[in-house]
């Protein structure tokens, strides 16, 4: 299944996926993602990826960019 | 991180009162202003996006027949801040004093702030979760069993509706209740992986200075390299400093990643454990329209339509024309030039003749001070506050950062700063204190020349506006050159400031109806601040033109700015425009109104005068508070960089116009 683990900029909007890690360098950022419930093991949708990625996570939509999206690591479903 | 003694300097947290305290704390746009409202009875700014409160605001309230001091504080995500504005409200937590902590969270969204109530617990400060906007949460289908959650915590748990002061006295009652109980902490919550425990209860051994935290969690916001508990730590055990440093280290390498993070992360797991059973949420399948609508904002090929209407029939329909037309129109030439300053002229005509000059002559403080504020720069300042009150009402301006944030990046900003630029087309004061929401140090400083370059506000965009509008062809020039320094001046910046590019994330919040009464507030407050900060300054002029005139300096400082406005292609006359624009930039743009009024302007001297205007030093205020944000030495620098600028500038739209035959 390891070709199932991508990055978020990858996935198709709509699709859902599974957080696996964060592989963001700056600890702000990282805890940041955290506060936006972000955190590995948590189920993600991605609503769209332009102009910006936007993803769905419970009640929370959060917008970011793309070198953002591509540092989080997640598994499609 | 071993020079940190060498600037050991604890932030300073007046305790002003003597009353009991209550601290409202909680993530960004979860509602802790309008519960401030709520409970005080008095009114600060409630939008919809995060980051509206970056000051703290202190508030009296009478809470079951005690009289208690509320403090709002501007939004952050945990005890360790992540922003500027966060930090002030970290500070109060650590360093100042705090009867009750009100923890605020949004309902629908309570899995990942909870987070932060673990964190406020553990650090054994008197914590009450409130859990805010249930209606909201109901209406998508979540419920939350308060019961169990303030069994598992420990500590109370209240849910309220802040906007319509629902749940209010069971919070009153907690609130009063929790003080006559002072005993009653919650308990020892969390607990990290055995080699963290073990470097904090090794850390919290060594700490033996004074602070009004445990030292474990003193402990704890040190191993996540907080700024705030090292330099507490610093101060209190300075001897030790290099041996914590040790321990910290040590952990670090056993860990992949951050402490921080691994802290936050073992917070956050712990959470989702809390709340199983706690929270339950019946999936909908179908989205609403506020949904789809708030989807569409998001997509360039609907939102770049709708941003144009907008600014539109918002900005230049409702600001532009009916703000700066018309209302100005009835107020400048009914209300003033017919019946108050003849009125004054002839109260004061029994006075000697600099007195009377004073008051009511050319440059008078009441027919031209009093004039300009009244009559020209509130009406324009009250339409652009009221559109924008709504907008910030709706959620809008989030989507829009989003929207923007490509754009943004070759200037040196995100999304984000879309909020402070915005906010400076109303008032350039207000915008340059917001810039505070921005994360970077570079971020801050690239917003803030922006604003005092070519960002205008209100009061002068709808003089400009109104100016130009009958001359197309030089409300282009105009439009062109202004965002063409926008985005030069940015770009140049970008490459010229040094840091690294920044990131944008930022949450979406729901949209939702503006509240007619929140915006008539807002904006009322807003006038209000913005009119007395205004007339003194305006009354200031009047009065130091009128020296001057009197004492012939003058005519002096206009015979000496006589070559630069020829530089400029403009009549002498013009030089009274730009002193104007000294004291503020509306004054100088209401100026140019008188002028144009006169027939004193061709369509070409028109677009120069306007665009040098635009770009023109930033106002007595703004520039105040460009020194107390930015340090003196940083402001001074924009000024002269922003007047060298718009002077050029002119100079050459003059030289490219006229070489294009106007």
């Amino acid at each position: 299944m390891a070709q199932c683990v991508t990055t978020l900029d990858q996935i198709n909007p709509g699709e859902n996926a599974t957080v696996v890690s964060l592989g963001v360098a700056c600890p702000g950022h990282l805890r940041k993602l955290l506060a936006f419930g972000l955190l590995p093991g948590t189920r993600v949708k991605l609503v769209q990826s332009v102009p910006v990625f936007v993803v769905e996570s419970g009640h929370t939509r959060v917008a970011l960019d793309r070198d953002i999206a591509r540092s989080i690591l997640v598994r499609r479903e | 991180m071993t020079n940190v003694c060498n600037h050991c300097h604890s932030v300073k947290v007046p305790d002003t009162s003597s009353l009991p305290r209550v601290l409202l704390v909680g993530s960004p746009n979860v509602g802790k202003s309008a519960l401030f409202n709520a409970l005080t009875g008095a009114y600060v700014s409630v939008s919809n996006y995060p980051g509206t409160t970056v000051e703290v605001f202190r508030g009296k309230a009478l809470i079951e027949g005690k009289e208690w001091e509320v403090v709002d504080t501007p939004g952050t995500y945990s005890l360790t801040a992540l922003t500027e504005e966060g930090r002030v409200t970290q500070a109060l937590l650590l360093q100042g004093k705090a009867d009750v902590v009100l923890h605020v969270v949004d309902a629908k969204n309570l899995g990942r702030m909870l987070a932060f109530t673990l964190e406020l617990i553990e650090a054994q400060l008197p914590v009450v979760l409130v859990v805010n906007m249930v209606d909201e949460a109901e209406h998508m289908g979540v419920t939350v069993d308060i019961k169990l959650l303030e069994q598992r915590l420990g500590i109370p748990v209240v849910t309220t509706v802040a906007t319509h002061s629902r749940g209010l006295e069971e919070l009153k009652k907690s609130i009063a209740s929790y003080q006559a109980s002072t005993a009653r902490f919650g308990k020892q919550l969390v607990e990290y992986a055995p080699e963290v425990e073990s470097a904090l209860a090794e850390i919290s051994g060594l700490l033996s200075g004074q602070y009004l935290l445990p030292k474990r969690a003193i402990a704890l916001l040190f191993l996540q390299e907080d700024p705030l508990a090292e330099e507490l730590v610093c101060s209190q055990d300075g001897p030790h400093l290099a041996k914590l440093e040790e321990i910290r280290s040590r952990l670090q390498r056993l860990i992949d990643y951050p402490l921080s993070y691994e802290v936050a992360l073992h917070r956050h797991k712990l959470c989702n454990e809390l709340l199983d059973g706690v929270i339950f949420s019946t999936a909908r399948h179908s989205s609403t329209l506020g949904e789809k609508l708030g989807q569409w904002l998001l997509q360039p090929i609907t939102g770049i339509p709708v941003l144009l209407l907008v600014l539109y029939l918002g900005f230049y329909k409702f600001v532009g024309s009916f703000g700066a037309g018309t209302v100005v129109d009835f107020l400048n030439t009914k209300l003033f030039e017919e019946y108050v300053n003849p009125l004054v002229s002839s109260w004061v005509a029994r006075l000697p003749w600099p007195l009377q000059e004073l008051v009511a002559g050319e440059y008078g403080i009441v027919t031209l001070g009093v004039r300009y504020a009244v009559a020209i720069v509130l009406p324009i300042v009250g339409a652009f506050f009221i559109v924008f009150s709504m907008i910030e009402d709706t959620g809008y301006l989030p989507r829009l950062a989003a929207l923007v944030d490509r754009v943004f990046k070759p200037i040196g900003l995100t999304g984000r700063a879309v909020i402070p630029l915005v906010l400076g087309f109303g008032c350039g004061t207000m915008a340059t204190v917001v810039t505070r929401t921005l994360e970077t140090k570079r971020e801050r400083l690239i917003a803030t020349l922006l604003l005092a370059l070519a960002i205008p506000c209100s009061a002068q965009l709808g003089l400009v506006l109104a100016l130009l509008s009958q001359q197309p062809a030089a409300l282009i020039a105009w439009g062109t050159c202004v965002t063409g320094a926008f985005m030069l001046v940015g770009f140049l910046s970008s490459r010229l400031i040094p840091g690294e590019q920044p990131a944008f994330f930022m949450e979406i919040p729901p949209l939702r109806w503006p509240q007619l009464s929140n915006v008539l507030a807002k904006t009322f407050a807003r006038m209000r601040w913005y009119f007395f900060e205004v007339l003194p300054l305006f009354v200031l002029a009047s009065a130091l033109i009128w020296l001057g005139r009197l004492t012939g300096l003058f005519d002096v400082i206009v015979a000496v700015m006589e070559p630069v406005m020829a530089a400029l292609g403009l009549p002498p006359e013009a030089a009274r425009v730009f002193i104007f624009g000294f004291f503020r930039r509306d004054y100088g743009a209401a100026g140019l109104y008188d002028l144009q009024a006169a027939g004193a302007l061709s369509p070409k001297q028109l677009a120069v005068a306007s665009t040098t205007l635009t770009l023109f030093i930033p106002c007595i205020a703004q520039f105040m508070i460009m020194v107390r944000e930015r340090g003196p030495y940083v402001a001074i620098a924009i000024l002269f960089f922003v007047l060298s600028f718009a002077f050029s500038a002119g100079v050459l739209l003059n030289a490219v116009l006229s070489a294009m035959g106007w």
